[in-house]
């Protein structure tokens, strides 16, 4: 195959671990009445069917064509040094402060998504001392006068 | 015994990438089916990047794949956070519903 073995497991645990998640948790708070999303999809379905068949076919045909066939070279990694090795020097080396960018991509993301779905506090139930010093009888307790109930 | 050469890996990118386009097209009432799509797309390209890293021989390729990743989870992290503030104002993430600025 493509001998990236680094991207194939980082692909995957992104994709399982975190996006397909936090997809499932948006789903799960949201309710979504089914047969409103199910609305429309055949009057669609012609031209979006017929619009991907046409990509396609169009893709293959350029990308198929023998002009921009690359010999299919036996190779290659260098030397006995796994993809992940190599990956990470150059990462750390030549595209270090592109790697510094994502970092920071990341991080307005994260901040970004708690800030927008941020409620404010929790109301939480509290005692107020000052009002359980000053309290009077009659606010606890309340005498009703109903009328006796025969059988 | 088949050898895979680029254009198989490019076609397999072009279909991924129309599969996503159509998803576009088919589901445009539910806007979570739009965010998976597009990240389909970004996968698409992903696709593409790999096997022209492979066949070219230059790892910067599988470098973009990283970042690209690295953009596509950070962007679907503010997506989903924007279709819940959504859906806490209008109680619908349907996109007909999402008409409000409309004249």
């Amino acid at each position: 195959m493509l001998q990236a073995e680094f991207l194939a497991i980082a692909i995957i645990l992104v994709y399982v671990g975190a996006v397909m998640v936090l997809f499932l948790f948006v789903v799960m708070m949201l309710d979504i009445n089914i047969d409103r999303v199910r609305e429309g999809f055949w009057n669609y379905l012609p031209l979006g069917a017929l619009l991907g068949i046409l990509m396609v076919i169009e893709m293959g045909m350029v990308l198929g064509s023998k002009y921009l066939q690359v010999p299919a070279t036996d190779v290659m990694t260098a030397g006995g040094v796994s993809n992940t090795k190599s990956i990470g020097a150059l990462m750390f080396s030549d595209y270090v402060y592109p790697f510094e960018l994502a970092s920071i991509v990341l991080l307005v993301g994260m901040i970004a998504a708690i800030v927008l779905t941020y409620r404010g506090p929790k109301k939480t139930k509290y005692t107020n001392p000052n009002q359980q010093v000053f309290v009077k009888a009659k606010d606890r307790v309340r005498v009703l006068q109903m009328p006796v109930e025969k059988d | 015994m088949l050898t895979l050469t680029l254009s198989h890996f490019l076609i397999l990118g072009a279909i991924l990438f129309a599969i996503g386009v159509v998803g576009i097209f088919l589901n445009r009432k539910n806007l979570i089916v739009l965010l998976m799509t597009i990240e389909l797309m970004l996968l698409a390209v992903n696709m593409n990047f790999v096997a022209f890293s492979h066949f070219l021989q230059d790892l910067s390729g599988q470098i973009f794949v990283f970042f690209i990743l690295t953009v596509a989870a950070a962007e679907s992290a503010i997506g989903l956070a924007i279709l819940i503030v959504l859906f806490r104002n209008l109680k619908s993430i349907h996109v007909d519903d999402l008409g409000s600025l409309k004249g």
